[in-house]
C-alpha cells in the first residue's frame, strides 16, 4: 500500500506529456496509464490488507540462525560482487564469490573456526586461478599471433578454435591439478572443512575459467579486467 | 516455399546443431533437478541465445524448454519427486514401476511419450498459428489493447492461490515496463531523473536482467531460506528394456490421442500450463483404461499407461503454448513468456507482422522445435543410465553456480558495453531480491513478466486507440472484438474468484 501510494506521488510529480505533433488533441498523455495503475495497485493492496490472512503453515518454517547467516552472507557477497566487479575484474570477483559461497554452503554455517581453512583455500584458489588464467591467455595470444603471421592455418586463429584449444589445454591442466590436490589431501588427512575448501576451490576455478572461455573468447563479451590487466 | 528454404538455411549449420544439443542436455539436467524450472533454464540461457544468430538462439531456448519439460520425469520416476510441476502426475505410476524393477521401461516410455507429445503439438502449431495470426489482421490499436489486457488478466488470475496477488503483480510488472522514456514524447519517466538520466535505466528496465533476477537469483535466495535438500539417494537400478513394444503403443492409441489433444489445447490457453494438463490427461486415461475391457492395465498400479498419459500431455503443452505466443504475442505460460522476451530482445515482435514479414524465421522456429524434440529424445535415451547420477549433485554446489550464471548472464547481454553490463548486474540483483520477498509471501512471479512484456504494447496501443477516437475512452466498448476480449478478461477474473470464495467457505 505504501509503495503504491509512493508510486502515485511519483507519477503525479512526473507530470504528463502528449505525443509530438498532437496539436489537434486526443492523446490521453503519458500520465494516464501510470496514474490508473497507481490507483489500481493501491486499491488491490488495500483489499489484500483487509482480506489476506497469513497461512499458519507458512509461518512455521522460519529460518534457523545458521540459515539466516548463510542468507546474509549470500546477500552481502552478491552486493560486493556487483560493486567490486568493475574495479577488481571478472576473474577475481567471480572466483571469490563462488569459492566463499560454496565453502560456507557445504559447511552449512558461517562460523569463526572455519576461517583459517577457508582463508588458506581462498589464497590457494586465487593463486591457482591466476596461473591457469595466465597460461590460457598466453596460449590464446600465441595462437592469434601465429595465425596473423601465417605460421599456422588461419582457421586455428578463429575465436572458436582458439577458445577450443585453450579449453582443452586448461582442462588437461585442471585434471592434473585435481589428481595432485587429491594426493596432497590424502597425505594431510581430510577434515570436514579441508574437504569443503578443496571442493569449493575446484568448483570455483573450473567455473570461472569455463565461463571466461565461453563468454570472453567465444562470444567476445567484454568481461571487465579490473586489476588483472594481462 | 522460398521462405521455408530460407528458414531452413538459417538453422542448417553446425553451430545450431551444437548449441541445440547443449540446450537439450542442459534442459534435461535442469528439469531433472528438483526446484529448478524450465522457465529458470530459459532465463539463464537467454544471454547465450542473445550472442547467437536469432534462429540458432531461439533453437537453443526451445531445446532447453523441451528438455526441461521432459527431464522432470526422471526424478519423478526414480525417487518420486518431480523435477518440476510438469511431472507431478508421472510420480504415482512412475515410482511404482521403479519399485517393480521396470525403471528402464518407465524412463524409456517417458522419452517416447514426450517425443510423441512434442511432435504432435508441433503439427498443430504449424497448422494453426498462421491462421490465428491471420485473425489479428482485423485488429486495430483498440483490439490490440484489449488483447494485451486478456493476456495480463488471465495469467494474473490463474497463477497463485490469490487472484488479488496475481493482479497486483501484473500491475507491478506494467509499472516497471513504464520506466524509461515515454514512447510518444520521449519524456523521461524514471525516479530521481537528474541522477539516473545518464544511466541505462533511461532506456527502460532491461528485460533480460529483470527475468534473470526474477527467475534465477530469487530462486537461489528462496532455496537458501529452506534447509538444504539432502542429496537424493538413487538405489542402483537395473535398466534393461527401455522401449515400449509397438503392440503396447498400438493398444494405447486412445490414451496418446486424448493426452495429445488435452496438452495442446490446454497449452494454447494462456495462463493454464502443463500442471493442469497432466492431471486432465491422467484422468482421461483412467476412464479409457477402465473401459478397455482388460486390454490396458489400470492406472495407479505402476503401469506404462500411467506414465504415458501425463508425459504426452506435458510435452504437447510446449507446442500448444507457442500458438498464442507466436501468433498473438500472448504467452501460454511463464516459460513462453520468457521465450517471447528473448524474441523481443532480438528485435522480433511476435504476431501477424512476424508471419507477414519474416516467415522464414517462423519456419526456422518450427524446424528448431522439431529438432528440439528430436534432440530431447536422443539425449534422454543416450543418457538414460547417466541422468540418475545428476540427482546426486548437492544443492550446496548448484546454488552458487546458478547465482554466478545469473550474474554473468545479466552482464553478458550488454556485450562490449561494460558500463551497461555493470548496471544490469545491479538490476538483476535488485529484481532477484524483490522476487525472493514476493515468492516468500506467495506472490506469483509470472504476472510481473507478463506486465513487463505486454506493458509497452498495452500503452502504445491504448494511446493510439484513444487518440484515433479523438480522445474518447469509450472506444474500447464500441468494437465487437474489444467487447469479446473485455468479456473474456472479466470472466477470467470472476470465475477463479468465485471458485476461491467457494473453497474458502468450504
Amino acid at each position: 500500500m505504501v509503495l503504491s501510494a509512493l508510486y502515485f506521488i511519483y507519477v503525479i510529480s512526473l507530470g504528463s506529456s502528449t505525443m509530438i505533433g498532437d496539436e489537434v488533441g486526443g492523446d490521453p498523455g503519458g500520465m494516464v496509464l501510470p496514474l490508473f495503475l497507481a490507483i489500481f495497485m493501491f486499491l488491490v493492496s488495500a483489499a489484500l490488507f483487509a482480506t489476506d490472512r497469513k497461512d499458519p503453515s507458512s509461518s512455521q518454517g522460519g529460518m534457523t540462525s545458521s540459515q539466516k547467516r548463510l542468507f546474509a552472507l549470500t546477500a552481502v557477497v552478491s552486493l560486493l560482487y556487483v560493486v567490486l566487479a568493475r574495479p577488481l575484474g571478472y576473474i577475481l570477483t567471480t572466483l571469490w564469490l563462488l569459492y566463499i559461497l560454496t565453502f560456507y554452503y557445504i559447511q552449512g554455517d558461517v562460523v569463526l573456526k572455519d576461517l583459517k581453512v577457508s582463508l588458506i583455500g581462498f589464497v590457494s584458489s586465487t593463486v591457482v586461478m591466476l596461473a591457469l588464467y595466465s597460461i590460457g591467455r598466453k596460449i590464446t595470444r600465441s595462437l592469434l599471433l601465429a595465425a596473423r603471421k601465417g605460421s599456422i592455418p588461419s582457421l586455428l586463429g578463429s575465436p572458436s578454435a582458439v577458445a577450443g584449444i585453450t579449453l582443452v589445454v586448461v582442462t588437461a591442466l585442471f585434471v592434473a591439478l585435481l589428481f595432485l590436490s587429491r594426493k596432497l589431501l590424502a597425505k594431510w588427512g581430510k577434515s570436514g572443512s579441508v574437504h569443503s575448501a578443496h571442493i569449493s576451490a575446484l568448483v570455483a576455478i573450473a567455473t570461472t575459467e569455463f565461463i571466461y572461455l565461453i563468454f570472453r573468447q567465444l562470444f567476445l563479451v567484454e568481461l571487465v579486467r579490473g586489476i588483472i590487466t594481462w | 516455399m522460398d521462405a521455408f528454404i530460407q528458414g531452413f538455411h538459417q538453422i542448417a549449420n553446425l553451430s545450431t546443431i551444437i548449441w541445440m544439443s547443449i540446450g537439450s542436455i542442459v534442459g534435461i539436467i535442469l528439469g531433472a533437478l528438483p526446484g529448478l524450472t524450465a522457465t529458470m533454464g530459459i532465463a539463464l540461457m537467454m544471454p547465450i541465445a542473445f550472442q547467437l544468430p536469432t534462429a540458432t538462439g531461439i533453437g537453443l531456448l526451445l531445446a532447453v524448454y523441451c528438455g526441461a519439460v521432459s527431464g522432470a520425469s526422471i526424478p519423478a520416476i526414480l525417487i518420486g519427486i518431480p523435477g518440476n510441476p510438469n511431472a507431478i502426475a508421472t510420480v504415482e505410476d512412475g515410482l511404482l514401476m521403479t519399485k517393480k524393477g521396470k525403471a528402464g521401461e518407465a524412463l524409456g516410455g517417458t522419452v517416447v511419450a514426450s517425443f510423441i507429445g512434442g511432435i504432435g503439438s508441433l503439427i498443430v502449431l504449424v497448422l494453426f498459428s498462421p491462421l490465428v495470426a491471420r485473425l489479428t489482421l482485423a485488429f486495430g490499436p483498440a483490439e490490440k489493447t484489449t488483447l494485451a489486457l486478456v493476456g495480463l488478466v488471465i495469467i494474473a488470475s490463474v497463477s497463485g492461490k490469490n487472484i488479488l496477488k496475481g493482479l497486483l503483480m501484473g500491475a507491478f510488472g506494467m509499472a516497471l515496463a513504464f520506466l524509461g522514456t515515454d514512447p510518444f514524447s520521449n519524456q523521461l519517466r524514471i525516479p530521481f531523473a537528474k541522477l539516473l538520466a545518464t544511466t541505462p535505466l533511461a532506456r527502460g528496465m532491461d528485460l533480460t536482467s529483470a527475468l534473470i533476477g526474477l527467475f534465477g537469483i530469487s530462486q537461489v535466495f528462496f532455496e537458501l531460506s529452506k534447509p538444504f535438500e539432502k542429496t537424493a539417494k538413487v538405489d542402483p537400478i537395473k535398466i534393461d528394456k527401455i522401449f515400449p513394444s509397438m503392440r503396447k503403443l498400438r493398444d494405447m492409441w486412445k490414451i496418446i490421442l486424448s493426452s495429445l489433444g488435452i496438452g495442446t489445447l490446454i497449452g494454447a490457453i494462456p495462463g493454464t500450463g502443463a500442471s493442469i494438463a497432466v492431471f486432465m490427461a491422467y484422468n482421461s486415461a483412467k476412464s479409457i483404461t477402465e473401459n478397455s475391457k482388460g486390454k490396458l492395465e489400470p492406472l495407479g498400479t505402476g503401469t506404462l499407461e500411467g506414465v504415458f498419459a501425463p508425459e504426452v500431455a506435458n510435452n504437447a503443452v510446449t507446442g500448444g503454448a507457442l500458438i498464442p505466443a507466436l501468433a498473438l504475442g500472448i504467452p501460454g505460460d511463464a516459460a513462453t513468456a520468457v521465450l517471447i522476451g528473448a524474441l523481443m530482445v532480438k528485435g522480433v515482435t511476435p504476431g501477424f507482422h512476424l508471419f507477414a514479414t519474416n516467415m522464414s524465421l517462423v519456419y526456422a522456429i518450427f524446424i528448431t522445435m522439431l529438432l528440439a524434440n528430436i534432440f530431447m529424445a536422443l539425449f534422454q535415451l543416450l543418457g538414460v543410465r547417466l541422468y540418475p547420477k545428476v540427482l546426486s549433485v548437492p544443492q550446496q554446489i548448484l546454488l552458487p553456480l546458478i547465482l554466478i550464471l545469473s550474474f554473468i548472464g545479466a552482464y553478458a547481454v550488454a556485450g562490449q558495453a561494460t558500463a551497461v553490463g555493470m548496471f544490469n548486474l545491479g538490476t538483476a540483483l535488485f529484481m532477484g531480491l524483490v522476487g525472493y520477498f514476493l515468492k516468500k509471501d506467495n506472490y506469483p512471479i509470472a504476472p510481473i513478466v507478463l506486465g513487463l512484456i505486454l506493458g509497452g504494447m498495452f500503452e502504445e496501443n491504448f494511446r493510439r486507440a484513444v487518440k484515433l477516437a479523438g480522445g474518447n475512452y469509450l472506444v474500447f466498448f464500441t468494437k465487437p472484438i474489444c467487447l469479446l476480449f473485455i468479456g473474456f478478461s472479466i470472466l477470467s477474473i470472476a470465475l477463479p474468484a468465485i471458485k476461491q470464495r467457494r473453497e474458502r467457505r468450504k
